[in-house]
């Protein structure tokens, strides 16, 4: 199931950030003609602090109104609200903050989520447990959510997130705030997923979308500047300097494209 | 990875089979999650959230109607008024235990609440306040239980569907506030507000009368004889059902995504605002007296005794309990020619429209004690109104009490020994007749009546105690 944005526009009325481009008239809009498709596998989006990724995000997971353009997720159009009310069964989505109840136990939070997502209720505790064992949960089942580490805190996110087996995974800084240990199990569920469904994951760490992303979009300026895959950005951004394919290779690269879309703009 | 094993049931409008799994295979943690299949009538609330404050509920509820079981003369216009009298504190507990829920399980970041989710914007809510306000007022029918059948087997009058609907009505409306609140405060703060805000809506209509067309209850306990009016009953029960309605489809619109303001919310609020104000306005009557109330009667020495046919069980006491004050009192021209139960009071006749000399209206009500009320109330219609003596009220022979007073002491000491003839004919020994024999009293009667009517006999003119 593909993510398509088509001409997508979106700015913040009377508040919110503002494109260093767009003076005047475009004060406030944070995107501009975005046009992206996402297909199956997991995709990064990387972009500065203010590129307006979490607006993107909000977007695609209804939290805002597709107001001008166009955002299809798989055939559902959601500038309308049965579009929305479509998409809102075919997604799933771990922001980048959330909160646990703390007397509830892993296995009825993601129950929980399940049915909220809107399994039936007689079927949630098995999606619970399915989608428990494939984020390595399974033992902590039955712990109480407030005793869980910070890594566990997110994986068993990301099984909420899950749990109605969404075939459109939208991840918000997955990895965020968790030790190298703890990031690791992350990137393992998160690759996991990718597999038979089209995982979005928004994050600021290159590193990591470069191991996790089969492909990745660079937002810069309210648009897209960029899409495909890591060795492409590379190849792109080219200065002769020999950067190998690590982490901090494709950071390098990234570093550059940014600066290099920050200019054009 | 086996894909196979892993795929998850897939997300269907509603009942979606159970997902196929390996043979001979158990998801992990199924025995944890065994039990989410017995909490059916919970889902998806945390036990303790709900079975605490039903509890609680429960316990409030039979501790405030369990003294009344043994209550003589129930009926069920009092029981269908008791519906929303007795729910004042209960309500209270089921708003702050809506609220708690909703501050608990409807943030918008919990990962199970989040606004954009399918179910977030109506069903989670919906079924949140559905299962708080069905445990919570389902804890507190059944602490009414009791009471409901001591009325049955009293079988007096019948109930008032309207005034229990209304009742009902207002229960699920007041917890619905208080999930409101919880979903407003996102947080602990939501409880005391909605303790605090449904307690003073269930005050007002003990402040002033136009608020019992919006609350729960009378600001008195109607019984048999009268009933709550029909238009003040079915305007409250319409208020609260669209208060009930816009309160909850409020939560709803609150925790769904996007939210755009319409029209329709605009209207909502006006519509239950002006519902609010016309009582005010244009206030209704509280009760109506009962068209069909028949009576049952009994004559004895010359009195004619009547009660509601509801009360025919009380007819006895009240005669055994009466004749004899009339008998110790012996003027035979003073007695009235009728004693009736208040019960059997009309717009056109009764107490309110002014003394009638032939009739003598006794209260028979729910829980009276008719050993104490009938020989005090007869004893008091027999006796001239204390407030003749220009004492105003005050009764006393202590040293510096004026003629007045003293006057006034003769009154009210008769009408004590009046009422204890009906029982052992003791008095306080400080009482002006203690000691006298009926006999004795009858003859002073007889003779002064006429000064004792008009308040003008002293104490020391008393033949016993000169």
């Amino acid at each position: 199931m593909r993510v398509t944005a088509e001409h997508l526009e979106f700015g913040y009325r009377g508040r919110g950030k503002a494109l260093g481009r767009a003076p005047g008239k475009d004060r406030g809009r944070v995107l501009d003609d975005l046009s992206w498709t996402v297909g199956p596998g997991v995709t990064g989006l990387l972009g500065p602090n203010g590129s307006g990724k979490t607006t993107f995000l909000s977007l695609v997971v209804t939290l805002l109104p597709v107001r001008r353009g166009r955002l299809l997720i798989g055939g559902h159009d959601l500038s309308t609200a049965s579009g929305r009310a479509g998409a809102r069964r075919v997604l799933g989505f771990l922001p980048q903050r959330f909160t646990l109840a703390g007397e509830l136990t892993v296995a009825d939070t993601i129950a929980y989520a399940a049915w909220a997502h809107g399994v039936d209720r007689r079927a949630c505790a098995d999606a619970a447990g399915c989608a428990m064992e494939l984020v390595g949960l399974a033992d902590l089942a039955g712990r109480r959510t407030r005793t869980l580490s910070g890594g566990e805190r997110r994986r068993v996110g990301i099984a909420a997130a899950l749990a109605h087996d969404p075939r459109v995974l939208v991840l918000d800084e997955p990895t965020a705030g968790l030790d190298p240990g703890q990031r690791l199990r992350v990137r393992e569920a998160v690759a996991r997923l990718g597999r038979d469904r089209t995982v979005l994951v928004s994050t600021h760490l290159v590193e990591d979308a470069a191991h996790l992303c089969d492909g990745v979009g660079v937002l810069a300026g309210g648009r897209i500047g960029f899409h495909g895959t890591f060795p492409e950005l590379e190849a792109l951004t080219a200065d002769g300097s020999g950067g190998s394919a690590s982490g901090s290779g494709f950071e390098r690269a990234y570093d550059r494209l940014v600066a290099r879309l920050g200019e054009g703009s | 990875m086996n894909t196979a094993s892993s795929r998850i049931p897939r997300s269907r409008p509603r009942a979606a089979p159970r997902p196929a799994r390996p043979a001979g295979r158990r998801a992990p943690g199924s025995a944890v999650l065994g039990r989410v299949r017995f909490r059916a009538l919970l889902w998806p609330v945390p036990p303790v959230l709900v079975l605490v404050p039903a509890a609680l509920i429960l316990v409030l509820t039979l501790a405030d109607t369990w003294g009344r079981l043994g209550w003589r003369a129930l009926d069920w216009v009092y029981l269908s008024s008791q519906v929303g009298a007795q729910a004042r504190l209960p309500v209270t507990v089921a708003a702050g235990a809506a609220a708690l829920v909703a501050a608990r399980l409807v943030r918008p970041t919990l990962v199970f609440a989040q606004p954009w989710q399918p179910r977030t914007g109506r069903d989670l809510p919906l079924r949140h306040a559905m299962v708080v306000t069905g445990w919570c007022l389902g804890a507190y029918l059944a602490g009414m239980l009791p009471l409901t059948a001591a009325v049955a087997a009293a079988g007096a009058g019948s109930p008032d569907p309207v005034a229990v609907l209304g009742a009902l009505a207002g229960f699920a409306a007041l917890t619905l506030l208080g999930y409101l609140c919880g979903v407003l405060a996102r947080g602990p703060l939501g409880v005391p507000v909605a303790v605090g805000a449904v307690f003073l809506l269930t005050s007002l209509p003990l402040v002033a009368d136009p608020w019992a067309a919006l609350s729960l209850q009378l600001p008195f306990s109607p019984f048999l004889g009268v009933r709550e009016s029909g238009p003040l009953g079915a305007y409250r029960l319409g208020f609260l059902l669209l208060s009930g309605v816009a309160v909850g489809w409020t939560a709803v619109w609150l925790t769904g995504a996007p939210r755009r303001l319409s029209a329709v919310h605009g209207t909502a609020v006006a519509a239950v605002a002006v519902a609010a104000v016309l009582p005010h306005l244009h206030p209704f009557p509280l009760v109506v007296p009962d068209p069909e109330a028949a009576e049952v009667c009994a004559e004895h020495a010359g009195v004619r005794y009547c009660v509601h046919e509801g009360h025919a069980r009380e007819l006895a006491a009240v005669t055994a309990l009466a004749a004899p004050v009339f008998a110790a009192h012996g003027l035979a021209e003073a007695a009235p020619g009728q004693v009736r139960d208040l019960s059997l009071a009309r717009g056109e006749e009764g107490p309110f429209d002014g003394p009638d000399e032939d009739v003598l209206w006794l209260s028979v009500h729910p829980g009276w004690n008719p050993g104490h009320e009938v020989p005090a109330a007869v004893a008091h219609g027999l006796v001239p109104d204390v407030r003749r003596c220009g004492s105003d009220g005050v009764a006393s022979r202590e040293a510096g009490a004026g003629p007045r007073e003293r006057r006034a002491s003769v009154v009210v000491d008769l009408e004590a020994w009046l009422a204890a003839q009906a029982l052992d004919g003791g008095v306080h020994g400080d009482n002006l007749f203690a000691g006298a024999g009926p006999e004795r009293v009858r003859a002073w009667i007889r003779h002064d009546h006429r000064r004792l009517a008009a308040c003008e006999v002293d104490p020391g003119e008393l033949p016993w105690r000169t």
